[in-house]
């Protein structure tokens, strides 16, 4: 891979741009088998492209910096384990947001992981405290229910369609609409917005 | 897929100004960890 190339898009729709053109898409880019080099470069890439999203995403879901630093910096370890593969997959940004996913959930069940993970890796970074203006967001978004928060987050950060949505959570559609309706009318009744309640979800 | 002047997407939106200022690990910590998960 040109050293130059970049990850550029957003959810499945990755280029590969570099001063020589325009790459492959990530579904398309086969790294197993390729030298190191190649599959540390294409890694490289994808990580600094795509972390702030996943960040940005499980920040909103669990309320808590340190606690979303942590599980972004795992899911993608375990990415960088499986990459030959991982690499291949449609939409490799996806596997790494379930997996944090999954993380999470499973930490919410056993606080003990997060407390065995803590003294693997160490304290996490210095991490910032919320700002005061967002206090009262993250105290609704943790209010509201899980799968609900979930589906208005990967909705409305994530970019997904109600479809996408639905495939990702393993859910129906109409069930993803109706989450999506409930979490809006929950932030709207927490937050005292009625702005956020109005509007339908897009498919 | 939701406007980008949807309220719901504005207010999460919001949530960037702590997301960026939060540090994240470079990509060669990041990859260093999940070798040494890989040997144990």
């Amino acid at each position: 891979m040109d050293p130059g190339a970049t990850w550029q898009g957003r959810g499945r729709f990755f280029f590969l741009t570099s001063p020589t053109g325009v790459g492959q898409g990530l579904r398309r880019w086969h790294v197993a088998g390729v030298h190191t080099g190649e599959k540390v470069a294409t890694f490289d890439s994808f990580y600094p492209g795509t972390n702030r999203r996943v960040l940005h995403q499980m920040y909103a879901m669990t309320g808590n910096l340190a606690d979303a630093q942590e599980l972004v910096q795992e899911a993608y370890a375990r990415a960088w384990q499986r990459w030959s593969s991982v690499s291949t997959f449609d939409d490799p940004e996806a596997w790494v947001r379930t997996v944090a996913w999954r993380l999470a959930a499973s930490r919410w069940r056993k606080t003990k992981n997060g407390v065995s993970a803590m003294l693997s890796h160490g304290p996490p970074e210095h991490t910032p405290e919320p700002s005061i203006d967002n206090v009262a967001l993250v105290t609704a978004l943790k209010a509201i229910p899980e799968a609900q928060r979930r589906a208005v987050i990967l909705h409305h950060l994530g970019g997904l369609s109600v479809a996408e949505v639905a495939h990702e959570t393993g859910s129906p559609e109409g069930t993803v609409k109706a989450r999506l309706s409930r979490g809006r009318a929950a932030l709207a009744e927490l937050l005292a917005d009625t702005t956020l309640a109005e509007v339908s979800p897009n498919a | 897929m939701p406007e980008n002047n949807d309220p719901v997407t504005l207010t999460l939106s919001a949530l960037r100004t702590d997301v960026e200022r939060t540090p994240l690990a470079d990509s060669r910590s990041v990859r260093r960890r999940g070798d040494r998960r890989t040997r144990n």
